[in-house]
């Protein structure tokens, strides 16, 4: 058990490192003067020189590396153009991204979840064509486009909602869950629609199951089998799934902040992108590869511990 | 009396006529394969289909509403918005198809080896596979585009390259059960060697879910097209693209809200008929599937 | 079979932790007040996030919005353009050769710290903008080669040249002062937490959402401050920069799109600021920068850069009109000079061309240049950018170019023109009120941002000379110069003026905008 663990844990670790070294390596490869980052407007060479030399930008990429990752396991993951501290920034913006992701897994769950079930229960019946084809819809709709529709009819035509922004949940609640309501709507839909679809077929296979029929030999009602032995396993079926969708949620939630106007993560990693900033674009794709992995860590974990067989075999994943 | 042929079919003919019964039993599916053609039709045709250039501007006539000279209006430069809708979806039918069969040329071998021979290599690709799937598509393209410029291609490339993970692990797990069938385990027993069980007695059972998954892969791609295409990091005006026309018409959202919902619905449709198109062909082409 | 029917219900509870964890974390973020309705706070939604907030490396024009409210300067300018002092006591006096000037500082003024502001402190800071390593203020006011104190409450700077501009740079970022006790404790990381003299004093930032300023208690002019506090809230995308408006969730914002114009107009419970913007917006061609700024220049080769009349050829099948039409629905000011027509400098007499098809091709065929003429045009990625340069593609095509819009991220693009990697550029500049700081550095052969690889003898000494004279009508007639050579060479084809609009709730008084563009809300109300 912990060999399997540690197992687990060294090649998430192998995984963080490779995504280290790309980010890194990634960074260095963008075209345009890293000092410009720090030099907007105006440029002066001989200013820019002094920038290169103050941050060691002219070292060999080796040498940067080492230093980056040596104060980066300290926590100290430098200072972007602005004076302020990578570290600070991220952890400032992580949290709303947070919230916008875990609303939209909600929104995603509760609807996905018991049209899956619904659909499976009434197989071939009208209701299962209707969630069907919603489900479908939901994944064939670009979700920005939603959520420019969105805007259009409940902010700017009706005014029932904020066209964007962010207020913290601790001073205003209420502001705070009109603020993020159509946010986590649009980046749910697509996530309701994969989860339906997955809790559908899995409800199938575990209904077809053995010992369901074994269960309804014996005599239990339709909704203790539903109830207690198909809906248990399904739900594992489908954590799987959430751990899968979560490079499309991250990527969603970029588009999604934009969109909105929310200062989240998401954006935080195109815009050091755009702005050329090395050291904050360094520390956000760094943090999000490691979230994106411990994540999947934790999963895949509770995954296997449910399911031995695929501990020993290696089975097939989902 | 209807099974007494002149010529006996083969039984993978029997089997495909089969199919294709089941096909046209639906009408869902008949109906997206309508549909997908008629998008590539129009997409390959464009030239021929389109009633303006879609790049005729005309700056008397800007954002005008529908008439019989523009039948879906002109957008904020005066352009026909029906003949650059048409002339979009060439984008969207490239990225499309160029990303999956990329990343099914690349996925698949790759699934293949590491389900077949398990092991040190297998660890590898899973390895591998975890540190891609780390990078989100976005992530993925707006670094692209930043290295090597923003463009149609670059944007496919990394459609490409973020959907292999997926058809990795899928191409993988079909290796890993058929590996165990009778045939090959037979083909094993009498010394074929590696290429061939795996081309001629693996790979070929594979197909049906390749191309089940290579159509379920299409929409993904043709939406994440428009994405990149909205963020200004795939296809650059003043080439149609559906994504392209739906980041003109933000500033536009509401002085002339057609001009975002035009494309809008051109990506929902075509993306949706290729989604139609794969579950109609999963279930015809996987009896595995109870439906 | 125990095991798994534990395993859902487990699920479901980690499932909504994490859904709390996750609220409550989002509390732990952001920080004072967000909302204008409790306590007076003004919010102010910026289309870009400024860099360092220290004055002497700042660059970006939206910090110096932000600079406004916490941050006063020698001088400052009036609704009218010009100079008046702020922490100055009067106007500079010049000696007779002009190369010192005195400037008397005003007296009982504090830092937003408590410590007191004289002429020791003044000093401090114009040292520190003068040779601080990557100063962003040392070419403004390069001339100065020392400052003295000359009392308690006086400075004299010496000047190796005379050079007219120096007032209007005192009046902007180079004139700020800050607190000596702030300076000794952060040094370089001044920006962390900026006191200056100020209405406002800095609180906090949090990068690229938001930055927030309270009143503060040591203002010399407190009694004139009605607010309690401003918060600067980063909103680049246009539109929702406006429906934030709209929806009433900031009161003010910077820079309204002209899409989103005609609603904002409509809604009767905003209004639109505006002035006409000092600088400009137009095409930079690159002639002569074949290895960067600084290097000798060397004809790079494209047909623009190769012969005027293709330039010229290139201006007049161009419409200033229909770009302002279609582009920005009419909503800025067509221009050919680098100052508009509210500037002093302007020279009114010099006509702007109208589009002429046939004259541009006129043009090319006695340049000897054969159409399809292919142009490189490097353009920006948003929006309205793209009309631009599809617009000028479409014009520009039927007098015989072929253009070939290259749509390149700013950082990137400012860096391919600064190394000579282009043919040509649709960028501007957000403008200085001596139009010395519209023109010197791009054209002038010593220029330190003469990307366009172009000088000639006649202009670096017209531009000389207008740097030294003192009287406006001297410089009047060698800027007027300036511009006829510009209009002949065209080396930069100027083509408008935008024009700043800032929208403004009914609910709030007291904010304006000058020519510079800048918001200015430090004796702003909410009613």
């Amino acid at each position: 058990m912990a060999v399997f663990i540690g197992r687990k844990v060294g090649a998430a670790l192998i995984v963080v490192f490779l995504a280290s070294v790309i980010v890194f390596a990634g960074a260095r490869a963008l075209p345009g003067d890293p000092a410009l980052a720090y030099a907007a407007e105006d440029r002066d060479p001989e200013v820019l020189a002094e920038i290169r030399d103050k941050y060691g930008l002219d070292d060999p990429v080796p040498v940067q590396y080492v230093r980056w990752v040596g104060l980066a396991l300290q926590g100290d993951l430098g200072t972007d153009s602005r004076g302020i501290p990578v570290a600070e920034t991220i952890v400032t913006r992580i949290p709303l991204t947070l919230e916008l992701a875990t609303l939209a897994l909600l929104i995603g769950a509760l609807v996905g979840i018991p049209a899956g079930v619904i659909a499976a229960v009434r197989r071939g019946k009208a209701s299962d064509y209707a969630a069907t084809t919603v489900a479908l819809l939901g994944l064939s709709v670009p979700h920005f486009w939603l959520g420019l529709l969105m805007i259009i009819v409940f902010a700017v035509n009706l005014g029932w909602l904020p066209a964007g922004g962010y207020v913290p949940f601790r001073e205003d609640p209420i502001g705070n869950l009109e603020h993020m309501l159509m946010p986590a709507i649009v980046l749910g839909t697509g996530l309701s629609a994969v989860l339906m679809r997955q809790m559908r077929s899995a409800m199938l296979t575990s209904l077809g199951a053995d010992y369901v029929r074994t269960a309804r030999a014996k005599g239990l009602s339709e909704r203790a089998v539903v109830g207690k032995h198909a809906l248990r396993n399904s739900l594992i079926t489908v954590t799987t799934v959430i751990g899968l969708q979560l490079g499309a949620l991250i990527s969603g939630a970029v588009i999604t902040e934009q969109i909105f106007g929310i200062a989240g993560f998401g954006r935080l990693t195109v815009d050091s992108i755009a702005q050329r900033d090395y050291a904050l674009l360094q520390g956000v794709v760094l943090v999000a590869a490691v979230g994106y992995v411990v994540v999947n860590l934790l999963v895949d974990l509770s995954y296997s511990l449910i399911n031995p067989r695929i501990r020993v075999a290696g089975g097939r994943s989902a | 009396m209807s099974y007494v042929e002149a010529q006996p079919l083969s039984p993978r003919a029997r089997r495909r006529r089969v199919m294709r019964r089941r096909f046209l039993r639906r009408p869902a599916a008949v109906g997206s394969l309508v549909v997908v053609v008629s998008f590539v039709l129009a997409a390959v045709f464009a030239r021929w289909v389109a009633p303006h250039p879609p790049g005729a501007t005309d700056f008397d006539a800007i954002l005008a509403g529908p008439s019989r000279e523009h039948l879906l209006g002109t957008d904020e430069l005066g352009r026909d918005t029906l003949s650059r809708i048409i002339w979009g979806a060439r984008a969207s039918i490239q990225a499309g198809f160029f990303a999956t069969m990329l990343a099914m040329a690349v996925a698949v071998p790759i699934g293949l080896v590491g389900g077949y021979y398990r092991g040190k290599v297998d660890t590898v690709i899973a390895r591998i596979t975890d540190v891609l799937l780390a990078f989100p598509f976005l992530i993925l393209a707006v670094g692209l585009a930043a290295i090597l410029g923003p463009s149609l291609l670059n944007a496919t490339l990394a459609l490409g390259i973020a959907a292999v993970p997926p058809l990795i692990r899928i191409s993988r797990g079909e290796t890993l059960e058929l590996r165990e069938e009778d045939y090959v385990r037979a083909a094993v027993a009498n010394g074929a060697n590696d290429g061939v069980i795996l081309g001629r007695h693996i790979l070929p059972n594979m197909t049906s879910t390749l191309i089940v998954q290579a159509t379920l892969t299409i929409p993904a791609a043709i939406i994440g097209e428009a994405v990149l295409s909205f963020l200004g990091l795939g296809v650059q005006p003043p080439t149609p693209s559906w994504g392209v026309m739906l980041n003109a018409a933000q500033p536009y959202l509401s002085e002339a809200p057609q001009l975002a919902v035009y494309p809008g619905l051109a990506i929902v449709l075509a993306a949706l008929a290729f989604n139609l198109l794969g579950d109609g062909l999963r279930d015809v082409l996987d009896p595995k599937t109870e439906r | 079979m125990t095991m798994i029917r534990r395993r859902g219900p487990r699920v479901l509870g980690a499932a909504l932790v994490l859904a709390a964890t996750g609220l409550l974390a989002s509390g732990a973020a952001g920080s004072v007040s967000s909302g204008s309705k409790a306590g007076g706070t003004l919010t102010i939604a910026l289309a870009e996030d400024p860099d360092a907030l220290d004055p002497t490396l700042a660059r970006t024009f939206v910090g110096r919005m932000v600079f406004l409210h916490m941050c006063e300067k020698l001088y400052d300018l009036n609704a009218k353009l010009q100079i008046v002092p702020q922490l100055a006591a009067g106007m500079p006096t010049l000696s007779p050769d002009k190369q010192t000037m005195t400037i008397k500082i005003r007296r009982g003024v504090r830092f937003n710290d408590g410590t007191p502001m004289n002429a020791e402190a003044v000093k401090l800071s114009l040292d520190r903008h003068r040779t601080l390593p990557r100063s962003a203020r040392a070419s403004e006011i390069s001339p100065v080669t020392a400052v003295q104190v000359a009392g308690p409450y006086t400075v004299r700077l010496s000047l190796n040249a005379r050079y007219s501009p120096l007032t209007a740079q005192l009046a902007d970022r180079a004139g700020m002062i800050m607190s000596p006790k702030q300076i000794s404790a952060l040094g370089d990381r001044f920006a962390s937490n900026p006191v200056c003299v100020g209405a406002f004093r800095f609180v906090s930032r949090t990068a690229g959402d938001r930055i927030v300023l309270e009143k503060s208690p040591f203002y010399y002019a407190k009694n004139k401050v009605k607010l309690n506090g401003i918060t600067f809230r980063i909103i680049t995308d246009t539109s929702a920069r406006a429906a934030n408006l709209r929806s009433h969730d900031v009161d003010v914002i910077d820079r309204i799109a002209s899409t989103d114009l005609p609603a904002i107009q409509r809604d009767k419970s905003l209004r639109v600021i505006k002035s006409t913007s000092i600088g400009y917006q137009g095409i930079s061609i690159n002639v002569g920068n074949r290895s960067g700024i600084g290097k000798p220049f060397d004809n790079v080769g494209t047909p623009l850069a190769s012969k005027q009349f293709i330039r010229q050829a290139f201006e007049a099948s161009l419409d200033r009109k229909v770009i302002n039409r279609v582009v920005f629905g009419g909503t800025v000011v067509p221009g050919c000079l680098p100052v508009p027509k509210a500037s002093p400098y302007y020279d009114a007499s010099i006509k702007c061309p109208g589009r002429s098809v046939a004259r541009a091709r006129d043009l090319l065929r006695k340049a000897g240049a054969t159409p399809p003429v292919v142009v490189k045009l490097m353009i920006g990625t948003d929006q309205v950018q793209a009309r631009l340069g599809q617009v000028i593609q479409s014009m520009a095509g039927e007098a015989g170019f072929k253009v070939e819009l290259q749509p390149t991220e700013f950082v990137t693009a400012l860096a391919r023109q600064d190394r000579g990697q282009y043919d040509s550029f649709a960028v501007g500049w957000s403008g200085r009120v001596d139009p010395d700081g519209n023109i010197y550095q791009f054209v002038h052969s010593k220029g330190s941002l003469n990307n366009l690889g172009w000088s000639t003898p006649r202009m670096d000494l017209l531009l000389d000379n207008a740097r030294k004279a003192t009287s406006l009508g001297a410089r009047k007639k060698l800027y007027s110069s300036v511009y006829r050579i510009l209009r002949a060479q065209l080396p930069l084809i100027y083509l408008w003026h935008p024009v700043n609009r800032h929208g403004v709730r009914k609910t709030v008084a007291g904010v304006q905008t000058y020519g510079d563009g800048l918001i200015r809300a430090y004796y702003a109300e909410l009613k």
